[in-house]
């Protein structure tokens, strides 16, 4: 399959938000990170592209499937792991991989149990009895056990140290060794994107703002710091954004190569993921 | 759907307060039925206890499962699993209805010992009884199921002792005109028993889509 996600203008509406027009597409084989500010829509998104609200498209494919008609075909070769929505925290890790060997159809015991093993965890001890690492190792564990194609994660690392997240973002690695495996990450956390991600789709007030592989904005995008005559110099379709501090301008460029041809001495940042995002959200465009 | 009826069946009865509850609960009617049945009105109390019993026991497994649902916000993370929304909320209807059936073996149980070991009721008395208290189990599930679709843990449980205020009252209501009531000729009580039966279980049925429509419109 040669796209995990293709989704062409997908809305949905609510009284105060409208997520509006999302067409992009997840290649098999990779990993998409979702940036956005808090309210830009991320997690209505995933939502939709999960298919646990409604919304409007013209496709809408998940593995192949649409995710109104087959959705729960599409769903069995799917893990999602949410930062708002977990397991019991009255469950074992043993209850509940019985429990979910009766929900997937390719559930594999044995692999959950390595699993479990590998991360240390004990069987029988209640969730609520685990430290939050431990618990997002389990609900990993419980996600990747029924072989999934596709793993969606929605804040799935929030308020883990930087240790675990290392090593969660070492399994996603692992994971996505498979060309059939594809992630689906949103998250707070930029530098872990900057890490791990093959592509960046940014959402802001619910429009995509771009979607691009990570090598695309390593190339195009820069940050210039400069005076007021070169800010006037600067081809206005080469400015992304700008932010005018006391004597001088930031400036977002998001056609790098270019104005290095053009102005060979200029001095030019890179631009991290969270500059991109900051620069969208905080910065002044130019008209 | 399997997995979602032990998830449920866990929750009410593998987790410490819930099963305490359902423990308490028993062995407070065990002492009650004792202790109505060596009263002078012991039919109108034992009658009262009995479909009590039915009613609380079909209806309650649903408490639990929203509770805890609603404590780690599992719906979301349930609606992605390979399961229609539709499917979600049948498997509770399902587990309801083995509940019903669970609770009502239990009353049977105690008008089998209201007839032959303490003698209340003659058999065909306590036929009627079982017979009533089924039908009501029925009915209020269905109402309850409703209730906790639409209103969630907090306001449903409210909402929830208020209906079953109601209902415990009009059943003293019932009993207490039972006399007349158990004079209408046996064969068309019992007819309308059975008949009452399948009506209930409509209701359960037309409940059960009220409350898929309820669940994919919040979750729409």
């Amino acid at each position: 399959m040669e796209h995990a996600i293709q989704v062409r203008n997908l809305t949905k509406s609510y009284k105060d938000f409208t997520l509006d027009h999302i067409s992009f597409d997840l290649p098999s084989g990779t990993i998409m990170g979702l940036i956005g500010e808090n309210g830009a829509g991320k997690s209505t998104l995933i939502n939709a592209i999960l298919g646990i609200s409604d919304s409007e498209y013209e496709q809408a494919d998940v593995l192949g499937y649409d995710i109104t008609a087959h959705g729960r075909y599409a769903r069995e070769d799917v893990a999602a792991i949410f930062c708002d929505s977990h397991f019991d925290q009255e469950f074992t890790p043993l209850f509940l991989g019985k429990m979910l060997s009766k929900v997937y159809r390719n559930w594999d015991q044995d692999a959950y149990m390595n699993y479990l093993e590998r991360f240390d965890l004990p069987l029988k001890k209640r969730l609520k009895k685990l430290s939050t690492g431990m618990r997002v190792k389990v609900e990993f564990a419980a996600a990747l056990s029924h072989h999934p194609k596709l793993l969606v994660l929605d804040e799935a690392t929030s308020g883990l140290d930087p240790v675990f997240r290392d090593e969660l973002l070492d399994l996603l690695r692992e994971f996505t060794e498979d060309e059939d495996h594809s992630v689906f990450i949103s998250s707070h956390i930029t530098s872990d994107l900057d890490k791990i991600a093959d592509y960046i789709a940014y959402l802001h007030e619910g429009k995509l703002q771009f979607v691009s592989s990570c090598d695309d904005l390593r190339n195009n995008y820069g940050i210039i710091n400069c005076g007021q005559q070169f800010f006037d110099a600067l081809s206005r379709e080469d400015i992304v954004a700008y932010r005018k501090e006391a004597y001088s301008y930031r400036v977002l460029v998001n056609n790098r190569q270019k104005l290095r041809q053009v102005f060979q001495d200029i001095r030019m940042e890179n631009a991290s993921i969270e500059d991109i995002m900051v620069f969208y959200v905080k910065g002044e465009k130019v008209r | 759907m399997k997995g979602i009826m032990i998830k449920d069946l866990y929750d009410n009865f593998r987790v410490g307060k819930n099963l305490a509850s359902y423990i308490f609960g028993g062995g407070f009617i065990l002492v009650v039925t004792l202790l109505c049945t060596s009263q002078s009105d012991a039919k109108l109390s034992y009658s009262w206890m009995i479909m009590i019993t039915a009613v609380i026991f079909s209806s309650c497994l649903i408490e639990s499962s929203c509770e805890q649902d609603e404590k780690a916000n599992f719906n979301r993370l349930m609606i992605s699993f390979p399961l229609s929304k539709t499917q979600i909320v049948i498997t509770r209807y399902l587990l309801a209805l083995c509940c019903i059936g669970v609770s009502n073996l239990l009353t049977l149980l105690m008008i089998l010992y209201a007839v032959y070991v303490k003698p209340v009721f003659s058999p065909e008395a306590a036929l009627e009884l079982w017979g009533l208290g089924l039908v009501i189990s029925i009915l209020f599930t269905g109402i309850s199921q409703v209730i906790y679709y639409l209103f969630g843990k907090k306001v449903g449980t409210i909402v929830y002792l208020i209906f079953f205020a109601i209902l415990a009252s009009s059943y003293h209501l019932i009993i207490f005109f039972a006399t007349e009531i158990f004079n209408i000729h046996f064969r068309l009580q019992i007819i309308l028993l059975i008949a009452g039966i399948p009506l209930s279980l409509l209701f359960l049925g037309l409940s059960c889509l009220i409350s898929i429509r309820i669940f994919k419109r919040r979750y729409a």
